[in-house]
């Protein structure tokens, strides 16, 4: 025993010498780190930190930093540029905590439900205050159909800066040389298809993974159409008087009239109204609406390029880039995508392009309405609750952010760093460059859907479950019958689902607490 | 010596050790024991896990997309097997039977430089490859005056796992090849020897001498690939989403979806646990089985 411990003596002193150096290390490192914040002087500037996933607005919002800076010297200004993957994490993560480094402005639309946990500042009592950048109040310069748009309970906590809307892209020269005129009609639309067609071209490039039927090309198709098909069903879903949201000033007066595409645009619809609506059939897949809106859409997509299902976003816009295909459905931050991408091709592989809204159809068994717009608010900011001082400077910045002078310095700064305006500004009095507001008028004066399907809302299993027969159908593997009767039992499933892990007691009347 | 004096004495050493099994059992062991445990509960996201019994197997059981989806993991199963079994032997038993060593050095090197290409860039490679409209596949076909075959490779449901199974091609994977190659330079040489003065011939002697005496290595192989395959849906995610319709998709990319698009974290662990077991008995009966006569004595 004795001459087996002896050798192993200082082979234990070196490792506990180790041992004791890596502990000793680890406690004047971190010990080290207090240190030096301690010795960090006290900063007596109050700081304003706006995290964000615009990145296209990098440039300009440093700028406007800047400037804010130099006309409150006892204010500074931190723009937090984050990556789109984990913004939302990061953000969850900072604000739920209540992190020293959270973010006083925000990219809103990343947390629903925010507010409703009183989270977020409600701006409404903000509104009517003058906005010392514009010597207006507030409301003047930001878009009031908008600020309806995005209110919750009744509140104004998100401002929307700007929005993105989709629109057909058509190659111009192909156009020319075939003697085709931008459609003015859906039919019309089918008939220049098929002449593209017979020129030997592939008439639509349209994406068509799962991502596109989420979120993306098809996804957009099947909400127009399903908002067009079921603009006479808001009256049946929207909040009526006793109900917890009912608002008389919006529902109050509301008539159907879907010759105006706004006519339901600040409408409140009741979400658990909506739900009993598909769990009772009222809104139903198997519908000979439905069954149209469907028939309709595979008709269009014979138009599409072969095997759309396994072409992905960017598969897709090179089809129209490279002259393959003749049109393309696509958002509104494209166009600066395309001029930027057609600068960079050869002389002789340019071509001039154009736009066009998505064209009303005007053959149907029903009466339907023009397609309205599915895109919605692109930068939208909103304020974190601190405290009430915090709030005071943090609302000034934002109301300087929100003037017509620092919207102009954003897309200034954009259109020289050759990044992509998301679309038209919302912000009255800004005014895009010329060739820039030309281009986004297609996107311009549409409406915006109300009740439209693809799954349910946007609850992922039945979005899922709905992207694998419509891929089936518009594959051509079932028929529209089938893929309802399939689409119907995703709903009926999905409809107490929802109820579930929403909460809803399916009582319009009262306002259900969110799931603890 | 009673064991708390030696535990004493050693402190140093077990302290050392401790940070890994630490590491091990908070990152390994809890989650996976923990996801057995939340098999036998219903547990949505945000909510807090309610004991449900056999509830989430009986919904397994009438869960038509996992019952599709099993169909396609037995031919990815299948497919697999063939691909790292066959292949990667043939190229070893080339490399072995070269006569020129540094010639032998030298296509080994470039077969398994490949190992160092992350595999999910090999997967979006394949994906850029199969692309229907900008594809190098298509654009070859149509460079031979194929073009009747082009086709949406990945996006067609006839050609869809298909597809799938093709990633990789000629599937040599480096880690097979070199625990074939190790299998047969292992071999003993008086029965090559004996083959060779019996008069075997090069077919003869892979048969009755090379297959038998590297069947333990076949046996890791198949082990490794079931294994494997039962866990991957990252690749089927990225290239398909298991895609079009449900043509490549998988349980594994089933328990995925439901525990991270649809937050039934509950039900994603049930998946996760018959996964569990159907894995351990394919590997048991594997090991059972697929044990040679030489180690069997």
């Amino acid at each position: 025993m004795r001459t087996r411990r002896q050798p192993s003596r200082p082979i234990r002193r070196r490792s506990r010498t180790v041992l004791w150096l890596l502990l000793m290390g680890w406690a004047l490192l971190a010990g080290g780190d207090r240190d030096l914040r301690a010795q960090t002087p006290p900063d007596s500037k109050a700081h304003i930190v706006l995290s964000t996933v615009s990145a296209n607005y990098r440039e300009g919002l440093l700028q406007l930093a800047r400037e804010y800076e130099q006309k409150h010297p006892d204010v500074s200004v931190t723009i937090q540029v984050q990556p789109v993957n984990g913004y939302e994490t990061v953000l969850r993560t900072q604000i739920e905590s209540h992190a020293a480094g959270a973010p006083d402005i925000y990219n809103v639309n990343y947390t629903n439900g925010y507010y409703e946990r009183g989270l977020l500042v409600n701006l409404t009592p903000f509104l009517k205050e003058r906005n010392p950048s514009t010597g207006k109040p507030w409301r003047d310069n930001l878009d009031a159909q908008f600020l309806e748009k995005y209110k919750s309970g009744g509140d104004v906590a998100t401002i929307p800066f700007d929005f993105i809307e989709v629109a057909f892209f058509y190659n111009r020269r192909l156009f020319d040389r075939l003697g085709l005129q931008p459609p003015r009609t859906w039919e019309e639309m089918l008939a220049t298809a098929e002449k593209i067609r017979q020129a030997g071209m592939i008439p639509f490039a349209v994406p068509g993974d799962t991502d596109s039927y989420w979120s993306g090309t098809v996804g957009w198709i099947f909400r127009f159409f399903t908002d067009a098909y079921l603009r006479d069903t808001v009256p049946q879903v929207m909040s009526q008087p006793g109900d917890w949201d009912y608002d008389r000033r919006k529902n109050g007066s509301f008539h159907l009239n879907v010759g105006d595409a706004y006519n339901d645009a600040t409408v409140v619809v009741n979400a658990e109204r909506l739900l009993a609506a598909v769990r009772d059939h009222k809104i139903r897949m198997e519908s000979p609406r439905f069954r149209e809106a469907y028939t309709k859409i595979f008709a269009f997509a014979q138009y599409w390029q072969p095997g759309f299902n396994g072409t992905s976003a960017n598969s897709a816009y090179q089809l129209f880039l490279t002259q393959k295909a003749a049109m393309m459905i696509n958002a509104s931050p494209t166009i600066a995508t395309l001029t930027r991408d057609m600068d960079d091709l050869y002389p002789r592989d340019r071509f001039d392009w154009g736009l066009f809204p998505v064209p009303p159809m005007t053959q149907s068994a029903f009466h339907i309405p023009p397609f309205r717009g599915v895109g919605g608010a692109g930068v939208v900011f909103g304020v974190v609750k601190k405290s009430d001082a915090q709030t005071r400077r943090v609302v000034d910045f934002l109301m300087f952010l929100t003037s017509p002078h620092a919207a102009q310095t954003l897309v200034a700064e954009a259109t020289k760093a050759r990044q992509p305006i998301n679309g038209p500004l919302l912000i009255p009095g800004a005014a895009l460059p010329e060739a820039i507001a030309r281009r986004f008028s297609a996107f311009e004066h549409r409406g915006f859907e109300k009740l439209s399907f693809r799954g349910l809302a946007d609850e992922q299993e039945s979005v899922w479950k709905w992207t694998v027969w419509a891929q089936r159908y518009l594959d051509g593997r079932i028929s529209v019958d089938e893929c309802l009767a399939h689409y119907q039992q995703v709903m009926d499933e999905a409809a107490p689902r929802v109820a579930r892990e929403m909460n809803y007691d399916m009582d319009p009347r009262t306002k259900d607490p969110p799931k603890p | 010596m009673k064991w708390p004096l030696l535990l004493w004495r050693h402190r140093a050493s077990y302290l050392f050790l401790l940070p890994t099994f630490l590491f091990l059992a908070v990152f390994n062991y809890v989650p996976a024991l923990s996801g057995l445990a939340h098999a036998f509960t219903e547990w949505e996201t945000g909510g807090t896990a309610h004991w449900i019994g056999l509830g989430n197997f009986r919904q397994m059981a009438g869960d038509e997309f996992l019952r599709l989806s099993i169909v396609n993991q037995l031919l990815l199963l299948i497919a697999n097997l063939v691909k790292t079994l066959v292949f990667p032997l043939i190229a070893a038993e080339m490399l072995f039977h070269l006569r020129s060593k540094r010639l032998q050095y030298a296509l080994r090197t470039a077969l398994l430089i490949p190992m160092v290409v992350p595999g999910m860039v090999g997967v979006l490679l394949w994906g850029f490859i199969y692309d229907p409209n900008i594809g190098l596949l298509n654009r070859l076909l149509t460079a031979v005056g194929l073009s009747s075959l082009t086709r949406a490779w990945l996006g067609d449901w006839h050609t869809a796992l298909p597809a799938v199974i093709g990633v990789g091609f000629p599937w040599i994977s480096g880690l097979a090849l070199l625990i074939y190659l190790a299998g047969l330079i292992a071999m003993p040489q008086e029965v090559l020897d004996s083959s060779a003065v019996d008069g075997a011939s090069g077919l003869q002697r892979i048969w009755s001498v090379d297959l038998p005496l590297i069947r333990g290595q076949m046996r890791l192989l198949a082990a490794l690939t079931i294994i494997g395959t039962l866990q991957d849906f990252g690749s089927l995610l990225v290239l398909t989403g298991g895609g079009p319709g449900l043509a490549t998709h998988v349980p594994a990319l089933h328990m995925y979806y439901e525990a991270f698009r649809f937050g039934h974290y509950g039900y994603a662990s049930a998946i996760g646990f018959v996964l569990f077991l159907t894995i351990l008995a394919f590997t048991v009966t594997n090991m059972r089985f697929g044990r040679s006569t030489v180690e069997r004595g």
